[in-house]
């Protein structure tokens, strides 16, 4: 049966939706912003307060940012979208990405015996082009590397392992999600746990 | 600007008409989000701006891809005379969906405005900084595909019944 295209196009549409999980991520995301924005008004001398605290303490006590960046490279892990060069080796890798603003470098978290790279892809981070670099273990489990260009002012405070500090770790989904500063470039790796 | 449940279910169908494919669609819509909180101006604008992010940046997207975001329409490409003469086309909603396959980034992408956002031909011109004549002539493609299908559909249906 036949209707106007106008109310056709309007049901066709309509059925293209997101799922509640996407929704509820997308609205995390909005509230955590707003929420920043009203600490940034009225937690000045919150976050003063906190710095004289901190002085006494061994470990900093600086908000951990990390979260939003865990689930998102988690997500794009579970996806596993198809790789857009293929190769073991790490040099000819790195070429492919000529629309990257660094160079990829290798991480000394991703060294152990058995893990074979497979290839990369490009994705983005907090909206900021990055790469993707997918290995497999010896089990046959995925591995994924993921390397952005580091600015403090966008991502935030985040261990540099060049430093003797250790990756920050979090668990989103099942998998095990570390994150670190190596060599100027923010790093986060996925794996199952 | 408080962004509603429906605001971001209409913006992702707005992705969708871009990409086609759920996955990029979401991905779409999440980095237009992400560039749009870090803007200045995120409290101060409506949704419009944030539509002309997403659109900007799929474009950015396509461009590193070496992918022909729109695509550019020569000279002679006819235009509809007036926006108006689509608003009488029909079709099924099973056409609808394989006109879907066949129309181009810049044509979904005017359909969507013309048919869920209801946006009048200068309307669309605006949004999407192209000529109104453009967008005229998209319409026209539109229509002309949706006439297609009938034709097509019409030939399956004789010789069907000749066999």
């Amino acid at each position: 049966m036949k209707t106007s295209l106008k109310q056709a196009t309007k049901e066709h549409f309509a059925k293209q939706t997101m799922s509640d999980t996407q929704l509820q991520q997308l609205q995390l995301k909005l509230k955590s912003t707003q929420d920043h924005c009203l600490r940034d008004w009225m937690g000045i001398a919150a976050m003063f307060t906190l710095l004289v605290l901190a002085v006494f303490h061994f470990y900093p006590t600086q908000p951990e940012p990390g979260l939003a960046i865990a689930q998102e490279v988690a997500k794009n892990h579970i996806k596993l979208r198809p790789l857009e060069v293929i190769s073991d080796d790490f040099n000819k890798t790195s070429a492919y990405f000529q629309q990257l603003d660094f160079v990829l470098a290798p991480s000394r978290r991703i060294d152990q015996p058995g893990l074979t790279l497979l290839g990369g892809r490009y994705c983005s981070i907090q909206s900021e082009t990055a790469a993707q670099l997918r290995y497999i273990d010896s089990n046959g489990k995925p591995l994924t590397l993921y390397q952005v260009g580091f600015d403090a002012g966008i991502f935030g405070y985040f261990p540099d392992i060049g430093k003797g500090q250790e990756p920050r770790l979090y668990y989103v989904d099942g998998l095990r999600v570390l994150l670190w500063v190596e060599k100027g470039l923010l790093m986060a790796s996925v794996k199952s746990d | 600007m408080e962004l509603k449940a429906d605001d971001l279910q209409l913006l992702y169908r707005y992705c969708y008409s871009l990409t086609q494919d759920q996955d990029d669609a979401f991905d779409l819509l999440q980095n237009g989000i992400e560039k749009w909180l870090k803007t200045n101006q995120s409290r101060d604008v409506g949704i419009g701006y944030l539509r002309r992010i997403i659109r900007n940046h799929f474009i950015d997207e396509c461009r590193r891809l070496k992918r022909v975001a729109f695509e550019p329409f020569a000279d002679t490409t006819p235009t509809m005379l007036a926006a108006d003469s689509i608003e009488q086309t029909m079709i099924s909603q099973q056409e609808v969906t394989v006109l879907m396959e066949r129309l181009n980034t810049g044509e979904r992408e005017t359909l969507f405005l013309w048919a869920v956002m209801e946006y009048t031909a200068e309307e669309i011109a605006k949004e999407t900084n192209s000529p109104r004549g453009t967008i005229l002539s998209r319409l026209y493609r539109i229509k002309r595909k949706v006439a297609d299908l009938a034709i097509a559909a019409d030939g399956t249906t004789k010789l069907g019944r000749n066999a």
